[in-house]
This record gives C-alpha cells, structure tokens and sequence, in this order.
C-alpha cells in the first residue's frame, strides 16, 4: 500500500490535487453530516415501518338473496400500519438520492477545485517559469505580479532577491574584467622582458639589469593588485555574523600604526574620538577599510601637513562616523563620483604609482555599502579633502540616511 | 624597416625598442598620442606597433588618424582588451593586426615580418633577388649558395633594397626606413653601409647586384 502510494502519478502528487482533493472531502463530509441530519431528524419524527400484521379479507357481494359472492380474496391492513409502511419507503428512497446527490457533490466539487486550483496556483507556475529562466542564466527576469495578496508579497521578495543577485553578479563581472586587464598590463612587461631581453644571450649587461629591475617591479604591482582583489572580493561577499566592534578603538590603533610613516613623510597625525563608539560590523574589514582611509591621506598628503581622523556619533540618529581629513591637492569635482570606482587613480597613467591599484576606495565603498553605511567625499582643490565613512549603528533596516553635510571641518583655506 | 612603437608604460615600451631594434628594424618609440602622431606624420612608418590605452589620445583615434596619412603605414594593435567586439571594432578602424597582452615577443616579430610581408607582395620568409637569397627569419644571406655575414644595418638596408628591386632608392629615403630618429641626417652613414655592402656582394668575383644611380641613388637588381 505504502508502496503503491509512493508510485502514485505525478498528477496525483500535484498541489493541485490534493488541494481539490482536500475541498471536496471536507464538503463531503459536511454534506454528508447535513444530509444525515436531517434524515435522522426525519426518521425520527414519522412511523416508518413495514407493514408486520395484515389480514386476509374476501371482497365480494352480497346478494339480494342474502348470498355473498367472493370476488376475489384481498389483504387489508390498518391504516396506521399503511401509514408507516408509506414513511418507510419514502426514507429509503431519500436514502437513496442523499447516497447519490452527496456522489455527485463530491465529483463535481473535485472538478471546480480542481479548476480553482489551478486558477489559484498561476501565480506559482509564474514564478517557477521565472526561476527556471534565471536557472538559464538570463538573471534580468522578473515575476513582476503585481498583487495584493500573498504570492504577490512572494514575487516581490523573490523579484527584490533577483535584482540583488543580478546586482552583485554585474559587479562582480565587472570587477573580474577590470581586474583581468590590470593584470594583462604588468603580465605583458614581464613577458616581454623576458622574451626579449633577459631570453637572449647576447644583452649588455646594463640591459639586463634593467630588465630585472623591471621584472622585479611588475611582479610586485601584480602581488599587490592580486592581495588588493582579494580583500576586494572579500569585502564584497556579504556579512553573516555581525559581531560588536568598537570603532573609536580599531581607528585608533589603525592610526598608532600609521606613526612611523607619518614621521618619515613628516606628517602631523592629528586624531579626535568618541569613546567607545561601538557597532555592529566585522573587526577586520572595519580596520582595512580604516587602513585604506589612512593611507590614502597619507600617500597624497604634502610634507609638512596634517592628517586629522576623527570619530564620532551623529547626533539624534542612529549612525557613526570615521572622518579623515588631509591637505593634499583635493579632487576635481567631475572626478569626486569616480573615486571610489575600482581601478580609478586620480594620478596619470604612465606616472610613478608607488605600487597601488586604486582598489583602495573602492573596499571602501563596498565595505561600507555591505554594512548598510555609505563613503561621501568633501573636496575642494588646493585645499584638501574629508573622506567620511558613516556606519549604522543599530540593525535596523531603512534607516534615514546620515547627515549629508561632514561632520569635521574642511582644513582652512 | 622603420617602425613606431607607441606605448604609454615605459616598462614595455623600452623592452619592445630594445627587442625590435635587435631583430635589425630601426624603432622609433613615443610615449603618447601626441608624439606619435607627430612623428608618423613627419616619418614615413612601415608598420606602427600601437597600444590602445594612451593618456592623451583614444587609441582608436590614433590609429584612424594614422591610417589616414598618405604615407599609409601597416598597423598592428596592442591591447589588454580581448573581447570579440573590441578585436572587430579595432579591425574596423584601420588596423591591420591585432595582438592580446600579454603576448610572447617571437609573435609579435612573426607578426611584424607578417605585415610587412604584404608590402613586397612575397609569401614566405626568403626574399629572392636571381642568386641572391635573404631570409628574414633566420637573419642570414645566401650570394650564390655562400653564406654572407653582414651587420645588422648591411641587413637592413639589404632588405629594404630587395623589396624595391629595380626602383632606384635615394639614400634619404634608405635613412628614413633602415635608420632610426637617433641618425644624424647629414652623416655619411647610409653611403658607408651600402660601400661595405657592396665590397662584400663583389668579394666572390660575381657581377654585384647592387649598382649606384649617380645623383639619384641606388638600384638592386638581378645581375645579368
């Protein structure tokens, strides 16, 4: 029996049908309750039996004469008997289109259900066809039912979930195309170094030499760019556990770490903190994204001027903020919304580019946006730039954005 | 051959004039757009090695404007760009090959030789001028089945020659194409290189090939 239930046909296992099934069984039953009901009422109330005793009478004439001429030899009951006898066979045949009309109830209820069923379960069968087109890997599809019930409210979380996941998919192409032509560049001066010059036995010596040296530097831009990518894709798969971190602690640590630098490029590191100004996030990529923060002040500020960070909580709204100031050339405003693309350098292409990608930002960004927070610039040319980085500090979802002004003040002019 | 190598990454652009010029073509470089446009339009380029992303010019711009030039050099696109529609759309712009960093350098010497090939309207790698023979792969020189050592610029100058046989060529016209812009244009440099040339086409005691045009220049041609 078991068995034979698990090789039912797949109709039979359909939603559909035991949907229908379901409905009509439980019509069924009250149909049957009711009907029953009402039969037992009935029956209850009238004499409803057979005819038990009947007597044999003989009809005929009684003649003139005094005679009796039988005519023919009848059975009489009494009426009361008749009575009950007529009650009972009413209720049989009562019994009987009950057992017939329920019959049909119950046919007909399977084929309505099964229609609504059907009816019911489109929007379903609309968002398996979506699925399966995204399994083909055409990720721009979208249910997009517009209802107001609850497979609508599926099909927006599943059309929102959709997005999301095209969103990350784009970037993350996006990301390994750029990233393969950034390193198509230092691959290609290794090659040809090699190829043609450190292959051939009869270079100058100086010629060597300089291809080594060349050699030497491409490998460490692509070590770094490959590290920089890591942390990247790192940065950007999303956060599961969300321990507490203290960010007023992690920056200024970041900063102590940044002394030795700060007084080899005399540099003053100024630094302002909260206390204790705690949230949720990871520890680790809050303090690369502070790193990054820093060291690009650090990397552009002249000699001489001060690197200021701060940290701090907005005011009345659940949001914290690292800021980091410096007074270095500033970034054009046609340029200020490019920063924190992958890969853009504010320097020329072909100048000395001390090793870095230009990935730096961009973590940054991305760090920031996987916490719910966002990075703003504050720019002005010849005077310096604020890179602030705003955190949540709550879980909460929807939040108001952070102030858009910046919380510290530009360096004076 | 006289090439231009426009490349913006020192790193590459000096391996790349190193390497050429030791495959005995005479390399110009330019660092930019700019200058690369400057120099094709003052010099008469065979082949221009082109990469596509400069810090001053679209590097398909570039390569339009070159094309155009009367002078008409052979272009072969570098780029780290490798999607299909990139490869057509630099096709489409003029260019005559297309090479995907990183890329071995003895393709791209089989690549140049290929595009420059076209030019003297030869299949394969041996320019044949009667009995003398020169093979551009292997960088050697067979007059009347001896092998003949020549120096690089002896070489070059050779080739040039043996893709122009029977046309007169000016020793201005062999500077521009056999020298590179470091050669001093008023130097005795082209009229040595082709005497040395010469004394060792006529070491053997056959009828030299290469005969001088008083005034006009110089004609290689099958000796008769």
């Amino acid at each position: 029996m078991r068995q034979l239930w698990a090789r039912r046909p797949a109709w039979m296992r359909s939603i559909r049908f035991r949907l229908a099934m379901l409905s009509s069984t439980v019509l069924l039953f009250i149909a049957t309750a009711v009907v029953g009901g009402i039969y037992l009422a009935v029956a209850h109330n009238v004499q409803n039996e057979p005819v038990t005793e009947t007597f044999q009478a003989i009809e005929g004439i009684d003649r003139t004469d005094g005679t009796f001429k039988p005519l023919r030899r009848i059975e009489v009951a009494e009426v009361a008997d008749i009575e009950a006898a007529v009650n009972a066979e009413t209720l049989a045949s009562l019994r009987a289109y009950s057992v017939y009309a329920l019959a049909g109830l119950f046919v007909t209820s399977l084929a309505v259900g099964w229609l609504l069923a059907a009816r019911a379960l489109r929007p379903v069968r609309d968002i398996a066809a979506t699925a399966k087109d995204v399994q083909a890997g055409d990720l721009s599809r979208r249910v997009a039912l517009h209802r107001d019930d609850e497979l609508g409210t599926l099909a927006e979380s599943i059309d929102a979930m959709l997005a999301h996941l095209d969103e990350v998919f784009t970037s993350q192409r996006q990301f390994v195309d750029d990233a393969s032509h950034e390193l198509r560049t230092p691959l290609a001066v290794i090659r040809t170094n090699v190829d043609a010059v450190l292959a051939r036995p009869d270079v100058p010596e100086h010629e060597r030499s300089r291809a080594v040296a060349v050699v030497d530097r491409a490998v460490d831009r692509m070590t770094r760019l490959v590290e920089d990518m890591l942390a990247a894709a790192r940065s950007a798969a999303p956060m599961r556990v969300q321990p507490a971190v203290n960010l007023s602690a992690v920056v200024h640590e970041e900063v102590e770490e940044f002394t030795t630098l700060a007084v080899e490029r005399e540099l003053e590191l100024v630094v302002e903190l909260d206390h204790d100004v705690v949230l949720p996030a990871d520890p680790d990529t809050v303090r690369r994204v502070v790193d990054n923060l820093l060291a690009n002040a650090v990397r552009l500020a002249p000699r001489g001027s001060v690197v200021a960070t701060s940290v701090g909580r907005s005011p009345g709204a659940p949001w914290a903020f690292v800021a980091v100031r410096d007074e270095g050339p500033g970034i054009a405003p046609e340029d200020q919304r490019r920063v924190f693309d992958r890969f853009w350098r504010s320097d020329p292409p072909g100048t000395e580019q001390d090793g870095h990608a230009g990935l730096g930002l961009s973590i940054v960004r991305e760090v920031a946006e996987a916490h719910g927070g966002l990075v703003r610039l504050h720019s002005q040319l010849g005077v310096g730039s604020v890179f602030v980085l705003w955190l949540p500090t709550s879980r909460e979802r929807g939040l108001a954005p952070p102030p858009s002004g910046s919380p510290v003040a530009r360096a004076a002019v | 051959m006289r090439l231009l190598v426009v490349e913006d990454e020192p790193d590459l652009l000096h391996p790349l004039h190193f390497g050429l010029s030791n495959a005995g073509y005479a390399v110009d470089g330019a660092p930019n757009g700019t200058e690369a446009l400057a120099k094709a339009t003052q010099t008469t380029y065979d082949l221009v090695v082109l990469d596509l992303g400069l810090p001053d010019m679209d590097g398909l711009e570039l390569c339009r404007r070159v094309t155009a030039l009367q002078t008409r050099p052979r272009v072969l696109i570098l780029t780290a760009r490798d999607g299909i529609a990139d490869r057509v759309h630099g096709l489409d712009q003029g260019a005559d090959d297309y090479l995907v960093k990183p890329f071995a350098f003895p393709e791209l010497l089989a690549r140049v030789r290929a595009l420059l090939r076209r030019d003297n309207g030869t299949a394969g790698s041996v320019l044949v001028c009667g009995a003398l023979e020169l093979d551009l792969v292997r960088h050697e020189v067979w007059w009347h089945q001896q092998p003949l050592s020549l120096t690089r610029k002896e070489f070059a100058v050779l080739e040039y020659l043996m893709t122009r046989q029977g046309a007169v060529v000016s020793a201005e016209e062999l500077l521009e194409h056999v020298w590179d812009e470091n050669a001093d244009p008023f130097t005795q440099t082209v009229r040595v290189t082709v005497g040395t040339l010469r004394r060792k086409l006529a070491a053997g005691n056959h009828p030299t090939p290469l005969e001088t045009v008083v005034g006009r220049g110089y004609r290689l041609r099958e000796a008769s």
